[in-house]
C-alpha cells in the first residue's frame, strides 16, 4: 500500500521511498587547485575544489593545527545564514577527519560551489569535499560518506529527496558517517519527528551511505589505477579483495582514461554507463531480498498447510475411533 | 604461492592488501614488484602487516608518507598504492600537486625576497623557505652569491619541522661541494604533480629516453613538481615542457604515444 503511494509521490520515477538517486563524481577538473571533485547526485551537482596546506592569514593561525576554511556559494545571490550554517557544519565535519596536526600554522581551504540545487545538496557537498581532500592528497583519517532522508507529512520515509519532495517533508535529516568506525559523524535534522522515526532514518541512512563509501572506493581507486597504467591490467589477472566490489572495480578498471581534450558530453556519457551498471547491481541485490522474502513466505505457508493437514488427519482417525467405539 | 600471505575477507573490502614475506622472496624480485604496485588503498583503509624478523626484540615498523599508526596497525591517510622496502618500510605512493618539504629532497624554487643572512625562496610549500647565503659552495662573508628575485635556485631541503619553516642549502652533505645544486640560467620551468617529478628522477624513464633519442637537453627535477629543462633551441624546450604537461597524470601507457605526438610537431618546426 505504502509502496504504491510512494510510486506515484516521487517525482523522479524512483520506485521505492528508500531509493537513491544515481550518484557520481568526477576528479582533478580544475587545473588550478590542488584538488576538485565535481560530485552529482540526481539533478543536484556541486563543484568543489581543495587548496592547502597553504599560508594562513594572521588572525586565523592556530599554533598547533591547519585552520580549515570553508566558502559555500549557493546557484545564485549572496551568502544568506544558510549558507553560513552550511559552512559551518562541512567545517565541522571535515575537521573531524583531516589530520590537521600534521600542518600547523597552515590554511586549508575548501570552496563548494552549488551547480544545480535538486534536494540534498549538503549531503553532496559534503561528499564532494571529502573527495576532493583525498584528492589534494590531504591526510585523512577516514573518508566520510553523508546521506540525506525525509519524512513526508503523510508519514512516509524517503531517502535523498528531491526539492519538490522536501517541499513536502515534516522533518529532514542529514546523517554522516565514516568508514572506519562506520560511527555517526555529524547529523542535522529538522522538523518534528518522533524517536521511531529518527532511528528508522538513521538506520536507512547508515545502509545508503556504503553505497556512497563504494563510489568513494572505487572512484579514488580508478583515479589511482589510471595512472598505474599497466598494473591496472595486473590487478585483473588475480582479483584481490571482497567479493562485492569486484564489477565495480572491473568496471573502473575497464573504464579507460579520459583524454583532457574530448569534449564534455562524452566524459560525462562515460560516467553515465558506470554508473548504470552500479544501479544495476544495487537493482540485483533488491530483487535478490525480495526473492528470499517470497521464498520465506512459501515455507510458512507450506507450513501452515501441513499443521492444516495434520490437524484433519487427526480429527479423521478421531472420528474413525468414535465410529469403532 | 607459498610467498604470499593473502587476507580474503569477504564484503569488508578493506582487508584486501596481501603482502609479501620478504625472507621467501629470494630471486623473485620480478614478482615482489608485480604484486607489490596492485594493492591501491584509500584513506581509512588498514593494513595488515607481514613484518620482516629483526634482532634484538620486536621488528620496528617505519611508516611513510601517506600512513599513521593507529594503536597497533597501520592505517592509510592518502589514496595511492601501498609500496615496501627493506626493514619494514612501509609507504603509500600517490600523486599531488601541493609540495609538503621532506629532508633531502632536491627542489626548485624562485626567490622572493633578500636578506642580510639569507634569501627568502618560494618552493610551494605551505611556508616560504630559507636559503642561508652560506649554504653555496665556497661562499663565505666576503664572497657571496648574487642572486635577484625572481632567480631560479635549484637546491636541497635541509631542515624541514612541521612547526618550522623549511630551510635550503646549495650544498651536497657528502661531498661539500655543489653537486649539481645552485642558481639555473636561461631555460623553462614546468609544474607537475609530484608522481610525475618522481618518476622523472628514474634515469630510465621512458620519457626521457625517448626525448634524448630527439635532442639533447639539460634538465633539473624537483620533487616540489617543477621540472626544469634546457636546450639549444626555444622549441624543443616547449616540446619537451609539454610532452611532460601532456604525460603527468595519463595512464603510464599512454605516456609514449603524448611524447611522440609532441616530437612530430617539433619535427614540423624544424622543417
Amino acid at each position: 500500500m505504502d509502496q504504491d503511494m510512494i510510486v506515484r509521490t516521487r517525482p523522479d520515477k524512483r520506485k521505492a521511498g528508500n531509493e537513491m538517486r544515481p550518484f557520481y563524481c568526477s576528479a582533478a577538473l580544475l587545473s588550478r587547485s590542488d584538488g576538485s571533485v565535481r560530485f552529482k547526485s540526481g539533478d543536484s551537482s556541486v563543484l568543489c575544489s581543495v587548496f592547502g596546506p597553504m599560508e594562513v592569514k594572521i588572525k586565523d593561525e592556530k599554533l598547533d593545527k591547519a585552520t580549515v576554511e570553508v566558502i559555500f556559494k549557493a546557484e545564485s545571490g549572496g551568502t544568506t545564514t544558510k549558507e553560513r550554517l552550511y559552512e559551518r557544519v562541512l567545517r565541522e565535519t571535515v575537521e573531524a577527519s583531516i589530520l590537521t596536526a600534521l600542518h600547523p600554522r597552515s590554511a586549508i581551504r575548501i570552496t563548494v560551489q552549488v551547480l544545480t540545487d535538486d534536494g540534498g545538496i549538503l549531503s553532496s557537498a559534503i561528499n564532494a569535499a571529502v573527495l576532493a581532500l583525498a584528492d589534494a592528497g590531504i591526510s585523512l583519517r577516514s573518508l566520510p560518506a553523508s546521506v540525506t532522508c525525509m519524512i513526508s507529512r503523510e508519514g512516509l520515509l524517503l531517502l535523498d529527496p528531491t526539492a519538490v519532495e522536501m517541499e513536502n517533508a515534516q522533518s529532514t535529516h542529514v546523517f554522516v558517517f565514516d568508514n572506519i568506525s562506520e560511527g555517526l559523524i555529524s547529523n542535522i535534522s529538522t522538523g518534528a519527528f518522533t524517536m521511531d522515526e529518527y532511528l528508522s532514518c538513521y538506520d536507512t541512512c547508515h545502509t545508503a551511505s556504503k553505497a556512497v563509501q563504494q563510489m568513494f572506493r572505487s572512484s579514488l581507486e580508478g583515479k589511482v589505477r589510471k595512472e598505474y597504467g599497466p598494473e591496472a591490467v595486473a590487478a585483473q589477472e588475480q582479483p584481490v579483495g571482497s567479493v562485492g566490489f569486484e564489477e565495480q572495480r572491473n568496471n573502473a578498471s575497464s573504464w579507460k582514461p579520459k583524454d583532457e581534450k574530448k569534449p564534455m558530453a562524452e566524459e560525462w556519457l562515460m560516467e553515465e554507463e558506470w554508473l548504470m551498471e552500479e544501479e544495476w547491481l544495487m537493482e540485483e541485490e533488491w530483487l535478490m531480498e525480495e526473492e528470499r522474502l517470497m521464498e520465506e513466505e512459501r515455507l510458512m505457508e507450506e507450513e501452515t498447510m501441513r499443521n492444516l493437514l495434520r490437524f484433519n488427519m487427526l480429527k479423521r482417525v478421531d472420528a474413525m475411533a468414535q465410529a469403532g467405539s | 604461492m607459498h610467498c604470499l600471505s593473502c587476507d580474503f575477507t569477504k564484503a569488508t573490502g578493506v582487508d584486501k592488501i596481501f603482502f609479501i614475506d620478504p625472507k621467501a622472496t629470494d630471486g623473485m624480485d620480478g614478482i615482489q614488484t608485480q604484486v607489490q604496485q596492485r594493492r591501491v588503498v584509500i584513506p581509512g583503509d588498514r593494513i595488515p602487516l607481514n613484518l620482516e624478523a629483526q634482532e634484538g626484540g620486536a621488528p620496528k615498523v617505519r611508516a611513510g608518507p601517506g600512513l599513521q599508526q593507529d594503536g597497533g596497525e597501520l592505517i592509510a591517510v592518502k589514496p595511492g598504492c601501498i609500496k615496501h622496502g627493506n626493514g619494514n618500510k612501509f609507504w603509500v605512493d600517490g600523486s599531488q600537486k601541493r609540495y609538503v618539504p621532506a629532508v633531502g629532497e632536491p627542489v626548485l624554487g624562485t626567490i622572493t625576497g633578500k636578506f642580510a643572512e639569507s634569501y627568502k625562496v618560494d618552493i610551494g610549500s605551505a611556508h616560504p623557505a630559507m636559503l642561508p647565503v652560506l649554504a653555496f659552495e665556497g661562499a663565505s662573508r666576503k664572497n657571496r652569491p648574487m642572486l635577484d628575485v625572481g632567480a631560479l635556485v635549484y637546491c636541497r631541503v635541509a631542515v624541514a619541522n612541521k612547526d618550522m619553516e623549511p630551510e635550503l642549502e646549495c650544498i651536497a652533505p657528502s661531498s661539500g661541494k655543489s653537486g649539481g645544486y645552485g642558481p639555473l640560467k636561461n631555460g623553462f620551468v614546468v609544474r607537475c604533480s609530484s608522481r610525475m617529478a618522481r618518476s622523472l628522477l628514474d634515469p630510465k624513464n621512458p620519457i626521457l629516453l625517448r626525448l634524448a633519442e630527439a635532442f639533447s637537453f639539460e634538465m633539473a627535477v624537483g620533487l616540489n613538481g617543477r621540472v626544469w629543462f634546457n636546450a639549444d633551441t626555444v622549441a624543443q624546450v616547449i616540446a619537451a615542457t609539454k610532452a611532460i604537461q601532456a604525460c603527468d597524470g595519463a595512464a603510464a601507457a599512454d605516456h609514449l604515444r603524448h611524447v611522440n605526438a609532441e616530437l612530430r610537431i617539433l619535427e614540423g618546426i624544424d622543417m
